[in-house]
């Protein structure tokens, strides 16, 4: 069972997470959120953004990218 | 790219079901638009839905409802799946040539309903129509010119279809109050559970586009069709 400590901790990195992705430019939160958050397949997501699996694919990559720069720049 | 962050987003979509939290869902779902506006955009209700969920992400500090039921079939995507293949099976010989498009035995438009174990909905006028025997129930077959409207006992949700083009595009709508679903530019094979309890699979006949719903026990599909809107002008035409 985790404890009161880790769970802590565990919450902060998400709030981390979650304001880096707040950060972020609105078609890269639409991507990241209908990916990871809806939990939708990447062919899903293709469908419900309207896209072609291979752009819905690359512009996934380039929002995690931004992400993860985002993350980098943060405190 | 990073599987960890992956990982990292993935924990925090997860974190998104834990706390029950109901008196949040309406405030995700309210004032989502009815359907996408324009197609290769992002669609309006996932637009509202990310953003719902951020905003929630950042205010009560993960204690967002357990809402993704509920935000898939706000975004219309519940119960619809598609399955990428690289070849469909062959139409029944002679299928492609004129109107012989495998439909069946040629019946008068006006003995449709006694001659079918259902009530078909019937369009004001056809060109053609047939009474085949290859879905357990039989299937009615209306040819209205180039278009087809198709018609069976089963069962369509989940919608799942097969497609061989990776250009499909699939759109979910509202047919006579049902849930449907249109797919333009490629054939396709649907697959459904048919009135004896077996999964089927029945290809289209015409390639282009498809309007597929469930209407009562009926699969009802319109094939042929230049655009969703004459589709959609077509089954409300239709009279049971």
């Amino acid at each position: 069972m985790p404890s009161a400590e880790s769970e802590a901790l565990a919450g902060e990195e998400r709030a981390h997470l979650a304001a880096a992705v707040a950060r972020l430019r609105d078609d890269d939160q639409l991507i990241i959120a209908a990916r990871f958050f809806l939990g939708l397949s990447e062919a899903e997501t293709a469908i419900a953004l309207g896209l072609r699996p291979g752009t819905a694919k690359s512009r996934l990559s380039r929002a995690l990218g931004r992400l993860q720069q985002q993350l980098e720049s943060m405190p | 790219m990073s599987g960890e962050l992956e990982q990292r987003l993935l924990a925090l979509g997860s974190a998104l079901d834990v706390p029950p939290a109901p008196d949040l869902v309406p405030a995700v779902l309210t004032g989502l638009p009815a359907r996408r506006r324009r197609p290769h955009r992002p669609a309006g209700r996932v637009l509202a839905v990310a953003f719902a969920i951020l905003l929630l992400l950042a205010s009560v500090a993960m204690a967002v409802p357990t809402s993704r039921d509920a935000i898939l079939r706000a975004i219309g995507l519940r119960g619809v799946s598609i399955e990428r293949v690289p070849r469909l099976p062959p139409l029944p010989a002679g299928a492609r040539t004129g109107a012989r498009l495998a439909l069946g035995r040629p019946i008068a438009l006006a003995g449709v309903r006694h001659a079918t174990g259902f009530a078909p909905l019937l369009p004001p006028r056809a060109s053609s129509a047939y009474i085949g025997h290859d879905v357990p129930g039989g299937r009615v077959s209306i040819l209205i010119g180039r278009v087809l409207i198709t018609e069976f006992r089963g069962t369509a949700q989940p919608f799942v279809f097969k497609v061989i083009d990776p250009n499909t595009s699939v759109k979910t709508t509202r047919v006579n109050g049902a849930q449907g679903v249109y797919l333009s530019s490629a054939p396709h094979q649907v697959l459904f559970g048919a009135s004896n309890g077996q999964i089927r699979s029945d290809r289209v006949r015409l390639a282009g586009n498809v309007l597929i719903w469930q209407h009562g026990p009926l699969i009802v599909r319109i094939e042929g069709t230049r655009t969703l809107a004459q589709a959609l002008a077509i089954a409300r035409s239709l009279r049971g």
